[in-house]
């Protein structure tokens, strides 16, 4: 597969339907893998999306158990095999980027597998063919970074933790080569100080604030 | 400064030992389960060796897979806890009805899809049947014998048990009990097949070796199973023991299969037990608190195992703040590294606000 | 007398119901028949999608890569819009209210009963008795129908549709700039424009899929001016946000043209060669200088000035509006003060200089076409005019005098209800009791009706108050062509048979006609037949769609008229030759002094409150508050307040407050957010009853558009001592949800 994701969060308008149309793929159909979260709905109507960023080396693969967690040859992390996975939701909290869910009731972890079975083929996943701003993109990347005045980058750092990743991350300066994610004292220039401490009752009531990704259903 | 994950250096010294000395003790109880093979049936020696090989090899893969840090401490735990004197009555009580509810009525197959659900009991209960006459009559721990006209008499290690008449239902159920596991196997497998060929999502994940050859062996025993029945009953033999020497290969095969394909979830599974142990008692404990909205998403034990881990396996996720990212419940993670974006371009253009030319807004 | 009682039970049998899957569940190894190429029933964007059939039923979309204008883009209504196809609350046979209770009815009898009880009104009251109140997101085919059904069926002058409650201040102001009512540039050109100016339009929830175009242009390196009361996703994504008080936006535009002349930014060729009363504009503008703009609307003038600047000196650029300066009682205005910085700096007809109103419903431009508004007849002719009415008259093969007046507004039709000139109202794609304003009274007018026939797919707030309640098609279930908000005629496809007894509008309206011994003038049994008879009609009317054919749509992916022949391939920019509609072929300026809104904010009612959309919902959300992922989204309407402005109420996030204007109450859960002025509030509008925003606004009509005043009124918060709310999250607080189960 030589296309890959690209997500621009600056584009999101929140409108999810990435989230909506996610449960149209066929490795999980009915289920949404995808998550748009609110920063903080009493600030901003900024929202960030965040799919599976398909890290070079997984740490959700690392700390399964049951090694339940495997990568295809073109770099993509898959859900958690089925006859494998043991519900321990090691993986859903291991992950740096909050991303797989799991489903109790049916003993799975489920998480982005950049629609298999729609991009292995060369189609577009859902998540990117309906998001109406490009904010999440799916293409080569030497036809999708022309078009855009972002930059595209694929290292995370988690404190010291550097994360390399299949999906791209556009940038909206030219100086970074990497985004630096170091706690949650980052924002306070941006948010007010006592953001985060209390979530939108908005959020609540969309379910935003289940904050173990747990799938409800 | 960068923190690496360290490759997983594996020993295969201790699994070796385990996986020989199962071999052994399965050898020992083959010999002493058949009063010195006394009762044992040397033409089905090729099984007993392919099962005691394959025995050793699960064995010895167990072990490895013991060796994964996250298995270990899993596995370490849930012996703890189920071990833990002052709740030792709760915590059985909790297995109990996990393998009541995961490993014998497996509702969580049910709950990924009922067609699942019903394919995965004929396989399962096909093959438990299939396991459970076999084996001790491989090994000589069940032999029959012929006492007069109509009358069988069994034989468990050697001790006679009851007398069947030859013509009674009974008599029927067990001279047949593997056609009818042949049955059930083929039953489950078509419908797993017929999935994986009509399922838009099975296909594109599915690969042939892991997917499809389980099945195929499968329903290969289960034929060629069946056609010794067909042969000895309708044919006078014919070609038996061209079919019964198939069959043996198919058999063991699939034996040496077992410690590396999907196969191996039969020994893996039975490990959700113990998780789900952990799980149960790590919510009731102390919770842990998500130090940016504050809220208890997961047991506090089991955040502090998880960190360990990671950091076993050669990650570093410690911020400057002085918490770790695995501190933090995944939508906060996400939150923060979209604030972290937010924060990345010039103060002059915040991202997520309007009025990038000129001040703040009104 | 059309009443609602047993309201419980309504709502038991009928919904709304949420629905969230297909139906027969969520598989993964269908066997697809055919993928069906259609539009989105939803907005004035008509994205192009397939419908995924199986066994005639729909069971799944598949984005259309190739349409152009979404290039398989689609927002949330989209994603999910299959899904009400097969909803179990869609109403599958005709229902007669007995006794305050529907009970089923076969055709025959419902509409027996319709045509003698309107032919009893009407002989005693006369023709005008019954009134025809349609909508815009019916094909054209069906909005060309119910004119004609409205005038020649029935003889009635009282048909309107609800195109009124949209983008009709556009229309007017189209019209007096231009002589055409149609947005003049396709969306191609928004990203050749280098500023874009959106003025009243949070297109990031309202038209999801437009905003593809505006980071195309962003990423061409445009800028964007966005004008709105509130720091919307769009705002928030714009260059400059100028947050002005609802209904301020004259004083915002003459402030802009203010600058624009000040600096000299104006194309004095153009205005001198194409267009005429200059002079009028230049003696009202002089005074509206930054400060006193900025007093006006509460802006810093400094920020007019740039976005004057930045407008005025660009090569290119688009002006953009919606409902936002199009709902009020100055909507017309309004439009005409930002046609006026269009027309001054020459930006109109050529790439990426341009202008539009952004249509909202789906066939909102085409259902403004084709003769179902008050005064109008097919092809944009005018009912005043006596050269259209006598050319469609002989088109029709109707003696003249039979063809009644010009009617009204559909705010004056549902005065006219309680006032008792209209008996009886036959409405199809419409619900009063959410989209109107001052609901109370909208119910009143419905209660005061002798009879009430009401034509749906699913029951409706307003359908509750019918005596018959006919069932109609979803859009898969019937083809036919709408018009999108850049004027591309699009054809929608028919996926599956109407389910159980539903019939499409034009056979409802037909079979009445014929009942009503009116057949002749209803000769036709097909979408197609209509679209040819509508085609001709239009013909040499400024929407001219002769040379518009099916097979011409499919060919090029969709036609922008006017189409004149059939050789045209349609007219994607308007006044590329800078000829206007106007006879002597120059655009005219306006000089519009700032008036503002008909209730300002006083002691009693100190906030401005404003209404608007989610992007979850559509219109009066009759579809999408079914739809489970939709709902559960944006479950209930809110009102957002500034947390300054809570703070001196001591109102907490999440507290329900009382919000009172001088038509009405309701109670709202506080969003407590900064995303809007500290001297305004906003609520979303798409529910009905006890949560419906228009219990409190304004039913001012602009004098020349007669849209209602929808986005300005004067209102205040109460707090009230319940705190409770309906938070599907608040249970779960702190615990996953099968720890909550568990401990249940």
């Amino acid at each position: 597969m030589q296309e890959t994701m690209f997500v621009d969060p600056q584009r999101c308008i929140g409108c999810r339907s990435c989230v909506a149309a996610c449960r149209e793929c066929s490795t999980h159909k009915g289920y949404s893998m995808i998550f748009v979260d609110f920063f903080d709905r009493g600030e901003t109507t900024a929202t960030m999306p965040t799919i599976c960023m398909h890290c070079a080396e997984p740490t959700c693969a690392q700390v399964c158990p049951a090694d339940a967690i495997k990568q295809t040859e073109d770099g993509v992390v898959m859900t958690a095999l089925k006859p494998r996975c043991l519900d321990c939701r090691n993986c859903v909290n291991a992950c740096p980027f909050g991303v797989p869910k799991y489903n109790s009731a049916m003993h799975l972890q489920m998480k982005c597998d950049m629609c298999y079975d729609r991009s292995s083929e060369g189609l577009k996943p859902m998540c990117a063919s309906v998001c109406p701003t490009g904010a999440l993109t799916f293409g080569k990347y030497e036809d999708i970074v022309p078009l855009r005045r972002t930059k595209p980058v694929n290292i995370h750092y988690f404190g010291n933790q550097k994360v390399e990743t299949k999906v791209y991350l556009m940038m909206p300066t030219n100086e970074a080569d990497a985004i630096h994610i170091d706690g949650d004292t980052e924002f306070e220039e941006h948010l007010s100080a006592k953001a985060g401490d209390e979530a939108s009752w908005l959020e609540n009531e969309m379910g935003e604030t289940d904050n173990s990704n747990e799938f409800r259903s | 400064m960068e923190a690496r994950p360290t490759p997983q250096k594996l020993n295969y010294r201790n699994p070796t030992i385990i996986g020989l000395i199962s071999s052994a003790v399965l050898t020992a109880l083959v010999i002493i389960g058949s009063r010195n093979l006394e009762n044992f049936d040397s033409a089905l020696f090729g099984y007993t060796i392919a099962s005691i090989v394959a025995f050793g090899a699960i064995a010895f893969r167990y072990s490895v897979w013991l060796q994964r840090p996250a298995t270990r401490i899993y596995f370490k735990r849930g012996l703890q806890l189920f071990f833990n004197k002052r709740k030792f009555a709760k915590s059985a009580k909790s297995a109990a009805t996990s393998i009541a509810t995961n490993l014998v009525e497996q509702r969580f197959i049910f709950k990924r899809a009922r067609q699942r659900w019903i394919m995965h009991f004929f396989i399962m209960w096909g093959c438990i049947l299939a396991a459970a006459i076999t084996f001790p009559l491989v090994f000589g721990w069940v032999h029959f014998t012929l006492e007069g006209d109509m009358g069988y008499r069994a034989h468990l290690f050697g001790f006679p048990l009851i007398l069947m008449n030859g013509r009674s239902l009974i008599a029927w159920i067990t001279f047949h009990g593997l056609d009818i596991s042949a049955v059930m196997v083929m039953i489950g497998c078509a419908i797993a097949i017929h999935r994986r060929l009509n399922d838009r999502g099975a296909i594109a994940l599915q690969q042939f070796l892991l997917d499809f050859v389980p099945h195929l062996l499968l329903i290969a025993i289960s034929v060629s199973g069946l056609m010794l029945t067909a042969s000895s009953l309708w044919f006078q033999g014919y070609m038996y023991s061209f079919i019964s020497l198939s069959h043996q290969a198919l058999v063991i095969m699939t034996l040496f299969f077992l410690p590396f394909g999907k196969l191996f979830h039969i020994v893996q599974r039975p490990a959700s037990v113990g998780v789900e142990l952990y799980q149960n008692r790590s919510a009731e404990a102390e919770q842990a608190i998500c130090p940016r909205c504050r809220s208890s998403f997961v047991g506090k034990m089991w955040v502090d195992d998880l960190k360990k881990l990671v950091t076993e396996l050669g990650y570093d996720y410690r911020l400057k703040n002085g918490h770790t990212l695995q501190d933090y419940c995944p939508r906060c993670k996400r939150v923060m590294r979209g604030l972290a974006y937010a924060k990345a371009p010039d103060k002059a253009e915040p991202v997520f606000y309007g009025s990038r030319v000129g001040g703040p807004n009104v | 007398m059309s009443k609602v009682e047993n309201l419980a039970e309504i709502i038991e049998k009928y919904g709304p119901h949420l629905y969230d899957a297909p139906i027969d569940g969520w598989h993964a190894d269908r066997k697809i028949d055919r993928a069906v190429p259609t539009h989105c029933p939803y907005c004035g964007v008509q994205c192009g999608m397939y419908l995924l059939v199986q066994d005639e039923q729909v069971v799944g979309f598949e984005p259309r890569y190739d349409f152009p204008v979404n290039e398989g883009k689609l927002c949330p209504k989209g994603v999910t819009a299959y899904l009400q196809t097969h909803h179990p609350d869609r109403l599958l046979y005709p229902l007669v209210k007995k006794n305050g209770v529907f009970e089923r009815a076969t055709w025959d009898d419902a509409l027996d009963l319709v045509v003698s009880r309107l032919k009893e009104i009407q002989a005693k009251y006369g023709k005008n008795s019954v009134g025809v109140y349609s909508g815009s997101s019916l094909t054209t085919e069906k909005t060309y129908v119910m004119g004609k059904f409205a005038r020649l069926g029935l003889g009635t002058r009282y048909v309107d549709y609800n195109g009124r409650l949209c983008m009709v201040s556009a229309a007017a102001g189209n019209n007096k700039a231009f002589g055409v009512d149609r947005v003049a540039n396709s969306w191609d050109d928004i990203p050749l424009a280098e500023v874009l100016m959106i003025a009243g339009s949070n297109c990031a929830e309202t038209f999801p899929i437009l905003n593809k175009y505006l980071w195309q242009q962003r990423d061409n390196g445009g800028r964007w001016i966005v004008i709105d009361p509130r720091a919307t996703a769009t705002a928030r994504q714009g260059d400059i946000h100028l947050q002005l008080k609802p209904g301020t936006d004259v004083a915002v535009a003459n402030g802009l043209l203010n600058v624009i002349i000040r600096e000299g930014l104006i194309d004095e060729e153009f205005i001198s060669k194409h267009t005429n009363d200059w002079d009028a504009v230049k003696a009202v503008i002089g005074k509206y200088e930054p400060a006193y703009a900025g007093e006006l609307s509460g802006i810093d003038p400094a920020k007019i000035e740039k976005a004057a600047i930045l407008y005025g000196q660009a090569a290119t650029g688009m002006i953009l509006h919606a409902r936002g300066i199009e709902h009020h009682s100055n909507g017309v205005d309004n439009v005409l003060s930002y046609i006026n910085i269009v027309l001054a700096t020459g930006k109109i007809g050529a790439p990426g200089r341009g202008y539009g109103t952004i249509t909202g419903q789906g066939n909102g431009q085409g259902g403004r076409e084709h003769g179902q508004k008050a005064d109008q007849l097919p092809g944009q002719r005018s009912m005043t005019n006596p050269e259209d009415r006598k050319h469609m008259c002989e088109f029709w093969g109707l003696p003249e005098d039979e063809l009644p007046e010009a009617g009204v507004s559909v705010v004056e039709m549902y005065e006219k209800m309680r006032e008792g000139e209209i008996k009886a109202l036959i409405s199809t794609c419409n619900n009063g009791m959410v989209s109107l304003p001052d609901v109370n009274a909208i119910q009143r007018s419905l209660e005061a009706l002798e009879f009430y026939v009401n034509i749906d797919f699913f029951m409706s707030e307003s359908s509750r108050f019918a005596d018959v309640v006919l069932p109609t098609t979803t859009w898969a279930e019937d083809e036919g062509v709408t018009a999108s908000a850049e004027a591309r005629v699009v054809k929608i496809n028919k996926a599956i048979e109407p389910i159980g007894e539903a019939k499409p509008d034009w056979w409802i309206a037909k079979e009445i006609a014929r009942r009503m011994g009116r057949e002749k003038y209803f000769q036709f049994d097909t979408p197609r037949e209509i679209f040819d008879e509508l085609r001709a009609a239009s013909k040499g009317g400024k929407a001219d769609y002769y040379g518009i054919t099916y097979e011409k749509i499919d060919a090029q992916n969709g036609v922008m008229w006017p189409c004149p022949t059939e050789e045209s391939k349609g007219t994607p920019r308007l006044f590329e030759d800078k000829k206007f509609y106007h006879p002597d072929g120059k655009a005219k300026f306006f000089g519009i002094e700032y008036k503002g809104p008909a209730e300002v904010p006083d002691d009693e009612y100190p906030l401005a409150l404003t209404t608007g959309r989610v992007v979850y919902q559509y219109l009066s959300g009759n579809q999408t508050r079914r739809i489970g992922f939709l709902v559960q989204q944006c479950p209930e309407p809110y009102v957002e307040i500034h947390p300054e402005t809570a703070a001196k109420m001591g109102i907490a996030d999440g507290e329900r407050v009382k919000v009172v204007s001088r038509r009405g109450e309701g109670v709202f859960p506080a969003l407590v957010v900064k995303t809007i002025r500290k001297d305004t509030i906003f609520i979303p509008y798409h529910w009905g009853d006890a949560k419906a925003a228009n219990l409190l606004t304004n039913a001012k009509l602009d004098p020349i558009s007669k849209i209602p005043e929808f986005k300005a009124c004067a209102a205040r918060i109460e707090k009230v001592a319940s705190r409770d709310l309906p938070i599907l999250g608040n249970s779960r607080k702190g615990a996953s949800l099968s720890e909550v189960q568990r401990g249940k």
